[in-house]
């Protein structure tokens, strides 16, 4: 780390002893929440644990609460906080495995996997191995899928949301948003099921007390408090049978089904 | 832990990595046992959970031939591809390559992927990059690594059927083999330290590549070479392996990337006297040329004088300022968020700071064009492979390509090897256990009182390679390379790891990666030592010319006691010559 910088506290929590690992460190314009856990890592104490891989924000590894609010490391520039003690703990709602690495595995990804809510695309099997074309999708179909698609899987809403800390079955502002982006997509089927998926017994979205904690923390600016929101309404439409659901066609492509196919076989 | 006590996870067969590559290979394999109605058991193996993979950082697009009633053919993208890798493809290789690609790009359209539309909904394909003739970049703003993965692991999810098993947050150690034969894989569950071993009938490597070994990268934290070190030291060859790939515009001052779409959309490369300075390397292409021949530019004009510096390191700019905004907010918003986080900078209204930063690996694991390795079963696909279809040089966007192509073709060949041969499982091999236990829990756990520190053998290994294998290369400096990469190899059994605890050790693993990466760095200085020629990414000031006569073969290298084995092999040429590359 550079001289000359702007001295701060830096006290990182680490569960499994219930102590702060305390250091000062100076820090410049530009210098993250991540350089200084590198920095504490790297000269101060090698055991400290904590998660990271891209350094950009695109893979969701880093997700910590930074004096109370859950950030990504790399993404949270220390100076811009403006405080002389900066406080790091693991991502609230989470168990905690060793410091700053928390199990997202069991309280997000696996609510995840058992809803799937990539239920069935909307063509054959055949059509899926070799295709002949793409399914036409307006641009602006398109886009509004692209933005709930930026989702990076970091788990800050998770951790952000009050719900998801008190009511283990809710299925939490993440596992919502993924199930908003394909009812969205024209692509895939079987909605009605989807939609059937979203309610039940605390876990749904009737759950949501839109506190909007998990929009306010999404390093993509998604508007996952919506997003449920919209799933509420799309629910109650589903109900009472007025939303049909239609089939994109397919472009196809000529080329695709004539002199390159013997070489692809 | 008692000595013959070994906790087996047994699958028909095991794809180590969950980037792109690994994932496609399990909906390949997926796939095919729907088709031969037969029940397949996968394991898939990464080091971090599948959606935190590097593949999820790929910026730019994926080249794609679609419009061939507008003039784009196969023959062409083969061609530029060829060319582009300075004539050392395996042209074969890349015929079949760029025919499959076409029903990747497809296929992941049918299941959500979100490539941009033109206003009739079909795809839209404008990306020229870098090398391409044709502008035939389909793409998902600038986060398409981002959308794919998304795409291929929500399919895979919908398909398994409770065939496919994901084992997270395993670090793989070694992999065995005897008498030619493939006998499992030993991993550290990485929560509680314990080793694992993993037995199965087919191994398909997708681990990825290698852009830690340098300082300035464009790459994430877990890109460490594993893949290939593991697969060297059980005897598999690797090729090419001085060919090592910078990205013209990585993010000064840390190198982070910048998509060639940038310039792929119409940005231009300055220098310090507002000059665009590709008109006197590559006047035709211009900022599209391929990736080597910016890169060099960008030293040249710095050598020259001619850069800027800031923050300490030497530079040029990217402009994107004429693009104006709604381009740059439809097609490049990742980068100017990115820019505007990192730097204060406005792309609509200020130069970005730009500089060369190591972003790919051409060489790899040796496999034939259907990704087969050395070893009956085991197959390698993506950046830890080399079939090889990039040369010495890869063109942007054949890399997600690459990767969906070759997870498609090894998951394939991997159902094929299992239904014809009928392989059966392997005997558990209780000695390579032994080994890695003694070494995991002996050797590194029971080591005290050591004189190096892992992070700082690791910051030294990566500031020799970037200032002496780096994009100008020499004789000399490649020497001294060598020393110094041996060095710290020998001082790896003066390290401790301090930190005794089993639950995620990450200073234990970062010494197994620094391990790997070490590995590798030797057998990259020298086989770039030896190639005494320039081609492709590979430049040699003290021999700056093509020499086809010489050195048009790939460098194979093996593991022996003595050190690295050096052989060559020929280049396959079907239709093109080698012929002067110019742009």
């Amino acid at each position: 780390m550079e001289a000359r910088g702007k001295k701060v506290l830096i006290r990182i929590y680490r569960p499994q002893i219930k102590k702060f690992l305390d250091a000062e460190v100076e820090v410049t314009k530009g210098t993250t929440i991540l350089d200084i856990l590198k920095y504490v890592k790297k000269n101060i104490d090698g055991s400290l644990a904590f998660r990271y891989q891209c350094e950009m924000g695109s893979c969701g590894s880093c997700g910590v609460v930074v004096n109370g609010k859950p950030v990504l490391a790399c993404q949270t520039e220390v100076l811009s906080l403006k405080k002389d003690k900066i406080i790091i703990r693991p991502l609230y709602n989470f168990p905690v495995i060793k410091d700053l690495v928390v199990d997202q595995e069991e309280f997000m990804f696996k609510k995840y996997y058992k809803i799937q809510p990539l239920l069935k695309i909307n063509c054959e099997f055949d059509e899926l191995i070799s295709p002949r074309g793409e399914f036409i999708i307006p641009p602006k179909v398109q886009e509004k899928i692209s933005v709930y698609a930026r989702c990076i899987n970091c788990g800050l809403c998770m951790a952000a949301c009050p719900t998801v800390s008190f009511n283990d079955e809710f299925l939490g502002p993440y596992v919502l948003l993924s199930m908003y982006r394909y009812y969205l997509d024209p692509r895939i089927g079987m909605k009605e099921s989807l939609i059937e998926k979203t309610v039940g017994n605390g876990k749904g979205i009737i759950s949501c007390h839109y506190i909007r904690s998990c929009s306010r923390v999404c390093p993509e600016n998604i508007e996952v408090a919506e997003c449920i929101q919209k799933l509420k309404k799309e629910y109650f439409k589903n109900v009472l049978l007025i939303t049909r659901y239609e089939k994109p066609e397919i472009n196809i492509r000529k080329f695709l089904s004539s002199p390159t196919s013997k070489i692809l076989q | 832990m008692g000595e013959e006590e070994v906790e087996v996870v047994q699958h028909d067969i095991i794809v180590l990595g969950a980037g792109i590559t690994g994932l496609r290979a399990a909906i390949e394999i997926v796939h095919k046992s729907l088709i031969l109605n037969k029940k397949i058991s996968v394991g898939i193996i990464s080091k971090v959970h599948p959606l935190r993979s590097h593949s999820v950082s790929a910026e730019g697009g994926l080249g794609v031939v679609l419009s061939i009633d507008k003039g784009d053919s196969f023959e062409l993208h083969a061609w530029d591809t060829v060319k582009g890798g300075d004539f050392l493809c395996d042209q074969d290789a890349v015929e079949f390559f760029v025919q499959r690609i076409p029903r990747e790009v497809l296929f992941l359209e049918h299941v959500g992927m979100s490539w941009l539309r033109n206003m009739d909904g079909t795809l839209f394909q404008s990306q020229r990059m870098g090398g391409h003739s044709f502008p035939r970049g389909v793409f998902a703003g600038d986060k398409t690594g981002h959308y794919i993965m998304r795409s291929l692991f929500d399919y895979l999810l919908s398909i398994a059927d409770g065939n496919v098993n994901f084992y997270n947050e395993y670090f793989a150690c070694a992999i065995s083999v005897k008498n030619n034969e493939y006998r499992g894989l030993i991993a550290l569950n990485m929560k509680n330290s314990e080793l694992v071993y993993f037995l199965s009938k087919v191994l398909i490597f997708a681990t990825g590549g290698l852009g830690r070994i340098y300082k300035t990268t464009t790459c994430a934290a877990g890109v460490t070479a594993d893949g290939m070190a593991i697969a060297y030291r059980a005897g598999l060859r690797l090729k090419d392996m001085e060919f090592t790939q910078w990205h013209p515009t990585g993010l000064v001052p840390s190198g982070v990337l910048i998509s060639e779409a940038a310039r792929g959309e119409g940005g231009y490369l300055l220098n310090r006297h507002g000059e665009r300075f590709m008109k006197h390397y590559a006047p035709n292409r211009m900022e599209t040329a391929p990736r080597d021949i910016v890169t060099r530019a960008i030293m040249w004009e710095i050598e020259k004088g001619n850069g800027y510096e800031s923050f300490g390191v030497k530079h040029v700019m990217l402009d994107l300022r004429h693009l104006g905004k709604n381009l740059i907010e439809e097609r490049l918003p990742f980068i100017s968020k990115l820019v505007k986080k990192k730097l204060g900078l406005d792309p609509t209204q200020d130069l970005i700071p730009v500089r060369p930063s190591l972003h790919y690996m051409m060489g790899g694991i040796h496999t034939d064009m259907f990704g087969n390795t050395d070893v009956r079963g085991v197959f390698a696909a993506g950046e830890v492979a080399c079939v090889s279809i990039h040369g010495a040089n890869r063109l942007g966007t054949n890399a997600l390509a690459d990767c969906l192509v070759y997870g498609g073709v090894v998951g394939e060949q991997a159902i094929e090897y299992l239904v014809k041969h009928d392989p059966g499982y392997p005997e558990i091999d209780r000695e390579a256990y032994r080994k890695t236990v003694k070494k995991i829990y002996d050797e590194i756990y029971g080591r005290e009182g050591g004189e190096y520190s892992v992070y700082e053998l690791m910051d030294n290994l990566r500031e020799t390679m970037e200032n002496n294998v780096g994009i100008f290369r020499n004789e000399r400096d490649i020497k001294n390379a060598l020393k110094k990469i041996r060095e710290i190899k020998s001082s790896l059994s003066k390290v401790t790891v301090d930190d005794k605890d089993k639950i995620y050790n990450t200073w234990l693993v970062d010494y197994l990666q620094l391990e790997n990466m070490v590995e590798i760095a030797e057998l990259i200085a020298t086989c770039a030592l030896l190639r005494q020629e320039s081609r492709g990414s590979h430049y040699r000031i003290d021999y700056p010319n093509r020499d086809d006569e010489k050195w048009l073969y790939h460098t194979l290298v093996k593991y022996s006691v003595d050190g690295p084995e050096i052989s060559y092999s020929p280049v396959v040429i079907t239709k093109w010559k080698p012929v002067e590359r110019k742009y």
